[in-house]
This record gives C-alpha cells, structure tokens and sequence, in this order.
C-alpha cells in the first residue's frame, strides 16, 4: 500500500471513531438531571417562543435517534449552539480559549524536553547506576505531583514569598496577556503555568526517552560503531539518538492527554483562560452546550494529532510499512 | 479422559501457591518498590486506624487555636476554625484511598468481562467494541471525568463511578490482547481438547495467565485516580465539605497565603508521597511481570 492509500484508509477509519464520540458526547445532554430544553435554555430565557425555538430545532418531541441526527447535523455545520453563560457562539468561545491552551502547551513541552532529552539520554548511558537510580526517582516523583498543587507552590515561593523577601514579584501571581499586546509581559504571565504543565511532562518523557535510548543502544550498528573505536559520546549522541526518538514520536499524542489534564487545573491556578479553565467554568455554570463543545473539540483534536503522528513515525522511519 | 478426571490441586495448595509466588514477586521487585509497598502498608493503616492515629478529632473546632503555624501540639498547623491540619490530612487518607481502590475495582470488573469475552469469540461485535474502547482512552482521563461529573453532580459514590467508567477501557484493550495470545497456545488448545467448555478455558486456564499486566496497570491506576480526585475536589466538584479531603484542603488554604501557608502545602505532601508509592510499587511489578524489562 503506499502512502497516499494508507491515508485514505486511515481517514475512512476515522469516521466510526468520530461517530462513537458524537453520540458520547450527544448522551452528555441526557445524562443531565431534569429535563433537556433547562439544559439547553438558562432559567431566565424559557419563554414560550425560545422553548419552542430549541424544540423544533433539537426536535426535542422526537425519539431519539431523530434527535441525534439533529444535533449531529447542527454540529457538522460548525453550529454547537450558543453558550448561555457566555452569551456567545459555543464555537467561538472553545476556538479562542483553545489558542490561550495551545500557547501554554508549547512552550511547556519545550520547556519539558529541555530538560526531559538529557535526563532521558544520561539515564540510559548510565543505566543500573545511581545516576539512573536518581533520574527514575525524580521522573516518577514529577509523575505524581498534582499539577494544581506545585501551581499554587510555585505562586506562593515565587510571586508571594518573593514579594515578602525581595520587594518584588519574580512571576505575576496568574492572569494573562495577550502575545500581540507586548511579548515580554506575555512570557512573564505564561511562564510559570507553563513549567507547572511541564513537570508531568517531562517526568514522562525521561521514562519513553530512557527505555527507547536501551533498546537503541543494544542495536547491532551501535555495536558497530563501538568497535570502529568511535567514542562513546559520539555513539550515544549522534548514531543512537536520532532512531531512539522515533518510539518517543509515536507516544506524543497520548501525551498532549498529559498536558490537558493539566490544564484543567493549572489553568484555574493561574486564572490562564485556556481551555481547560473553560471547561471548568462550563460545568460549574451547567452550560451543557459548551460542555459538549468543549469535549468534541478535544476529541477531534486528539483524533487528528494521531493520525499526525502515525503520518511521523513513517517518515521517520521509513523501514516501516503502510 | 474427561473433564473430570484431570486433577485439580486443593483449596489448600493453590492458597500455598499464591502465597508463595507472591513472596517471589516481592523478592525480585527493586528496593524503592519494596520499601513503597510497605510505605503503602502504612498509608492503609493510617486510613483505618484513622480515629486512633489522629491526634484530634478532624471535626472539632477551637477558635481558640486559629490559624497557628506548626508546632509539637499542631505538626502540620491548624486552619480558620482551630482544626488541626494534620489530624484533618490523615482522616483525608480515606476518601482518597476509597476512590483509588474502588474506581480501580470498578474498572477492572467492567473492562475484564468484556475484553476477555470479546478476545475470546472475536467477531465484529469486538472489532467495533475495540474501536471504541480506543476512542475513550486516547481521551485525556481527567477531562472526561470533569465533564461527567459536572453533568451527574459530585459525591464520593459518583467519584468512583465515573472514574471507574473512564479507567474500564483500558483493562478491555488489555485483557482483550493478552487473551488473545494465549488463547493459541497450546496447554488451551489441550484444555479444549478435553472437551472443557468456554467458559472454564477462559476463567480457568486464560484469565489467570492474562492477569498480570492487569495487576500493574491498576496499581498505577490507583495513583492517577487519586490525582483525579484530589483534582476535582480541588475544584469543588468531588466529596462535599466538612469531609476532609485533601483536595478541598488545598482549595480552603489558598485564602489563607502567603501568611498561612501550611493549610494548603502540607497536604499536598500526602497526596505526592502516596502517589509516588503506588507509581513506584507499579514499576516494580512491572519488571516483575514484564520480564523483557528486566535486563533494561
């Protein structure tokens, strides 16, 4: 099969995926308690004319498949229906508050591989010593840091205690600027949410980074240049590191995962109007519809960013077969 | 030779067994994971022997005693009302250990069945089961959860059923692989043979050799659904107040910083060494169960 082929059959692949996740994401609306149309309408805008506009238009009198294929065709056409807490197109409010997260996530996974590429590579050269002792005990204790926590420990060291120590703050203790109003005020305000998200980031990264670099480093060309008398530094660095990311690649998707569950909180830590702040607003509100929009939104994300990284792998390694 | 005439070793001996591949188990687990899983020992203890252990009862208030920083009577401080932080940590335990335990409990019982069952006979029914299952865990966990329960409303019981749901397709997919693998070999193909129903080669001769990788990814379950709830009771969406837990702790004690600080960091300590000790006992069974793993 080539490339082209294998794309195709991936994308007609993705239809069942989309459509399990619809009527996931459909059911949300009837699993709220009471019935639809307060789900649909904020109390105060259940007048005669609005409940009969959002019956006929969900045909709420319908069975339910009826009602599904409603929602679904609203949905295909961009129509996720109007958030009432923020009185604005559902559509609109999840795309703005997806770039705000989209801006956090970078720099934390730079910010993550950063430091992630050297433990990781370190850990593996010196596998089985204390070096690889210590690097496992600090992934796994970044591992199981909650995010929310180390958030408000680094607003307290950092923009609370330093204020009290030095007169200043080193980092605003949360809020946001926009990139387009001032560069350095932007930095300043994402940094340290965006540390925070990479902690688990990283700590994750050590570990696929670690076990990829071992099975690279067993590899029979590595055996190779070792006994051309390459030195080790040059082994590890430049013949074994290039093959030992392409398992790392495979694993991004799930971790973008990482970084959303993250971002549910650090968000709220930091008053960062991300996605995951939404999110949290949207529940605590019961905005339903933007709820699902949120939830579909991060589906379709994740199901593109997969097939994102199933289209790397290959051209990664192109030993591998469609 | 019938069903019946194969010997089956007595309650006694599996029991013996049991044990025996247990104490190997512990044996070849590395010292972090060992001294985790004794850590872990403790960490039940403290949440069943709450009453005894606490110094001061998590509810009783003492306006007398408010905010105080930490001394020899209030190791970890006391809040607004004079309740002692420590006290309110250690009762704390027992939400987060009966969501980790039963979400995990849940998931397993839910997603074992069905993959198990799906490996076993196939067909389209499991293919499209599969692509389902695949769908919910490519899902950002707590994401889902968040968005349940704000739609079903929090409370311990909801707690653990959602996350138990979100966690269950991860043991299908699991199970559903390992199944099928062994169901080829060839001791099942034998045990087939002897004119064994379906239902026995799969509980008797299949799921106990499947269970291991079940095992590690739970324990790391635990973990991750401790983080879950302490998230969504930081948020205000898990176990109601006064019920100390150490989500809503951390949540109270931002009002109260930087002055106070103790009130929401020294929890936060509970929750990191808890799960950093069932992630590590989880590492450690996996190189016990993985034996690839074990020359990395």
């Amino acid at each position: 099969m080539n490339r082209t082929n294998y794309l195709l059959k991936r994308l007609f692949l993705m239809i069942p995926v989309l459509f399990v996740i619809s009527v996931g994401i459909f059911l949300l609306l009837k699993l709220t308690p009471g019935d639809t149309v307060s789900s649909l309408l904020p109390a105060g805008q259940q007048s005669e004319a609005q409940i009969a506009y959002v019956t006929e238009k969900y045909g709420l009198n319908q069975p339910i498949h009826v009602q599904y294929y409603k929602w679904l065709a609203n949905a295909l056409q961009g129509d996720l229906g109007t958030s009432y807490s923020m009185e604005e197109p559902v559509t609109t409010v999840v795309l703005r508050s997806a770039w705000a997260t989209a801006q956090l996530g970078i720099i934390a996974a730079i910010l993550g591989l950063v430091v992630a590429i050297p433990v990781g590579l370190l850990s593996a050269a010196y596998r089985g010593t204390w070096v690889d002792e210590f690097g496992r005990l600090v992934s796994f204790a970044g591992i199981s840091l909650p995010a929310f926590w180390v958030g408000i420990v680094v607003i307290l060291v950092f923009s609370l205690f330093w204020q009290q120590w030095y007169g200043q703050t080193l980092v605003p203790p949360g809020g946001y600027v926009a990139p387009s109003k001032g560069l350095v005020a932007w930095f300043q305000h994402a940094i340290a949410p965006a540390a925070t998200l990479g902690i688990g980031f990283a700590a994750i990264m050590v570990r696929q980074i670690r076990s990829s670099m071992i099975d690279v480093l067993g590899e029979e060309y590595v055996r190779t240049a070792r006994a051309k008398g390459v030195r080790e530094r040059i082994v590890v660095l430049v013949h074994a590191f290039r093959n030992g990311l392409v398992p790392v690649v495979t694993v991004l998707g799930f971790q973008i995962g990482v970084l959303m569950n993250g971002a549910v909180v650090v968000e709220q830590v930091f008053q960062w109007p991300g996605i995951g702040r939404l999110l949290y607003q949207a529940v605590t509100a019961k905005d339903v519809p933007l709820v699902q929009g949120i939830v579909l939104f991060v589906a379709v994300v994740f199901v593109v960013l997969n097939l994102v990284v199933d289209m790397m792998y290959t051209y990664l390694d192109p030993r591998v077969e469609y | 030779m019938t069903a019946e005439n194969v010997q089956r070793p007595s309650r006694r001996e599996r029991i013996a067994d049991r044990l025996r591949s247990a104490r190997e188990t512990y044996g070849r687990m590395g010292r972090a994971s060992r001294i985790s899983l004794w850590l872990i020992v403790l960490i039940v203890g403290a949440a069943v022997l709450a009453p005894v252990v606490a110094p001061y009862s998590p509810y009783q208030e003492n306006y007398d005693r408010s905010l105080q920083s930490p001394s020899v009577d209030h190791p970890a401080g006391t809040d607004l009302t004079g309740r002692d932080v420590l006290s309110r940590i250690i009762f704390g335990t027992r939400v987060s250990l009966a969501v980790g335990v039963g979400s995990v409990l849940l998931g397993v019982l839910l997603g074992v069945p069905i993959g198990s069952v799906g490996g076993y006979f196939g067909g389209w029914i499991d293919e499209f089961a599969m692509r389902s299952m695949d769908v919910v865990i490519s899902f950002p966990a707590l994401v889902l959860a968040l968005a349940i329960i704000g739609v079903v409303g929090g409370s311990l019981w909801n707690l653990i059923l959602v996350i138990g749901v979100v966690f269950s397709p991860q043991y299908a997919r699991l199970i559903h692989g390992e199944v099928l693998s062994i169901k080829e070999s060839e001791y099942v193909e034998a045990a087939q043979g002897i004119g064994l129903g379906n239902v026995s080669v799969l509980w008797r001769h299949i799921l106990p050799n499947a269970i291991g990788p079940v095992i590690v990814q739970a324990t790391f379950h635990v973990a991750l659904a401790i983080i879950i709830e302490a998230s969504l009771s930081f948020l205000g969406l898990g176990v109601q107040p006064p019920q100390p837990t150490w989500g809503v702790m951390i949540a109270d004690g931002r009002r109260y910083l930087p002055a106070e600080w103790w009130i929401s960091v020294f929890p936060g300590f509970a929750i990191m060494i808890t799960v950093l000790a069932f992630n590590l006992l989880g590492d450690g069974l996996r190189e016990v169960y993985d034996p690839q793993l074990v020359d990395q």
